[in-house]
């Protein structure tokens, strides 16, 4: 079989991905951050920093900790605001075919579908990807994504004010995150993506202080995160008929090829960006070889193929 | 300045650097700067890969 006809395109909602590979929200900039290392047109899709409604300067400094295989950071949804997004970050991105997806936050329900629908008349974008792991400040504070009845109400009102493609990314803090994807399904979610990070923190022995200053904690991100990654998605993947993102601890080809046979449609790629900003081209290129050795024409052919006996 | 920094290339926004804007407005022009600053505070965050390392010591917050 030639390498040229084998066919990585796959569909979420009505978003047609030339390849299954996309950066993760938060380590990908707007984009034009990563441009002197890869070409954007050669993603499946761009998926820019969380948007909220007002600008946010985010967490205190003493952001990151690295640990053995990944990060403790906490960013705290640092970003240029709705409107400073539309006028001065997404004319770049236009320039290009990948489909721009904006990951959404806001504190409220009404924050979520005012930047919905705001984002929803501005030209040049395919799909939002709601990050529900968002401090829920009429309910004290608690995250969205750790409560269904929120995660519900919040895609909700997300799917009621837009007809772009909606991506639900769940958080790993519950206790069964089969339970948040079937809300997200029930609330019409086209698709949904997973994992975020696992909440964590790090101490200074000398300070007794934490490594993360006043921030105190953080999400856990990178390698170490991956077994625990798939093995959500391959539960989620069981329990939904809408398409399931791939998302911790992504390095390459090997990592992505796993989330597909568990169930995933596509994956995005985080914390492995800074360490290679050329990982996602690297990853799309080791899919591409893995069907052309195994003979499979479509990526569509591999994805869900786990074998349990 | 000093900070872990997750990307070195302006896109994580983990080596920020606490700032006062009246003291950079002195020394930067905001236009080529990776600065961030709230319409209601007076002070904002830098990012020690793009904005740094040096800084001004004018410029600097020393409070966090």
């Amino acid at each position: 079989m030639n390498r040229e006809d084998v066919d990585l395109s796959v569909t979420l909602g009505k978003i047609r991905l030339k390849n299954p590979v996309m950066p993760a929200s938060g380590t990908f900039g707007y984009g034009s951050e990563f441009a002197d290392f890869i070409n954007l047109e050669d993603l499946g899709a761009v998926i820019v920093k969380c948007i909220t409604l007002k600008p946010r300067l985010g967490s205190f400094q003493h952001r990151m900790v690295e640990i053995p295989s990944g990060l403790l950071c906490t960013i705290g949804i640092q970003n240029v605001g709705v409107e400073k997004f539309i006028a001065e970050k997404l004319p770049y991105l236009r320039q290009f075919s990948t489909p721009v997806i904006v990951n959404i936050g806001g504190e409220s329900i009404d924050d979520f579908a005012r930047v919905t629908e705001i984002l929803s008349k501005a030209k040049g974008i395919a799909g939002l990807e709601v990050n529900i792991s968002c401090p829920n400040v009429e309910k004290g504070g608690m995250h969205f994504g750790v409560d269904p009845d929120a995660t519900f109400e919040v895609i909700k009102a997300v799917r009621n004010s837009t007809d772009l493609t909606v991506i639900s990314k769940l958080t790993p803090n519950v206790t069964d995150i089969t339970i948040f994807a079937k809300a997200c399904e029930e609330a019409g979610a086209d698709a949904i993506s997973l994992i975020n990070g696992l909440v964590g923190m790090a101490i200074d022995i000398n300070t007794r202080r934490s490594k993360l200053g006043k921030n105190l904690t953080g999400g856990v991100t990178g390698p170490w995160l991956k077994p625990t990654a798939l093995r959500m998605v391959w539960q989620v993947a069981q329990v939904v008929n809408i398409p399931v993102i791939g998302i911790g601890g992504i390095t390459g080809a090997e990592d992505a090829l796993e989330f597909i046979i568990a169930g995933a449609t596509a994956i995005e790629i985080g914390t492995y960006n800074l360490v290679d900003p050329r990982v996602m081209i690297k990853t799309i290129e080791g899919i591409k070889n893995y069907l052309t050795d195994n003979k499979l024409k479509s990526i569509n052919a591999l994805r869900g193929s786990i074998v349990l006996s | 300045m000093e900070r872990h920094m997750g990307c070195g290339i302006g896109a994580c926004l983990s080596c920020v650097c606490k700032v006062d804007k009246q003291n950079v407005l002195k020394y930067r022009d905001l236009k080529s700067s990776h600065i961030q600053f709230s319409p209601e505070v007076e002070f904002g965050y830098a990012l020690v890969c793009k904005d740094g390392p040096v800084f001004n010591i004018e410029e600097v917050i020393l409070d966090e």
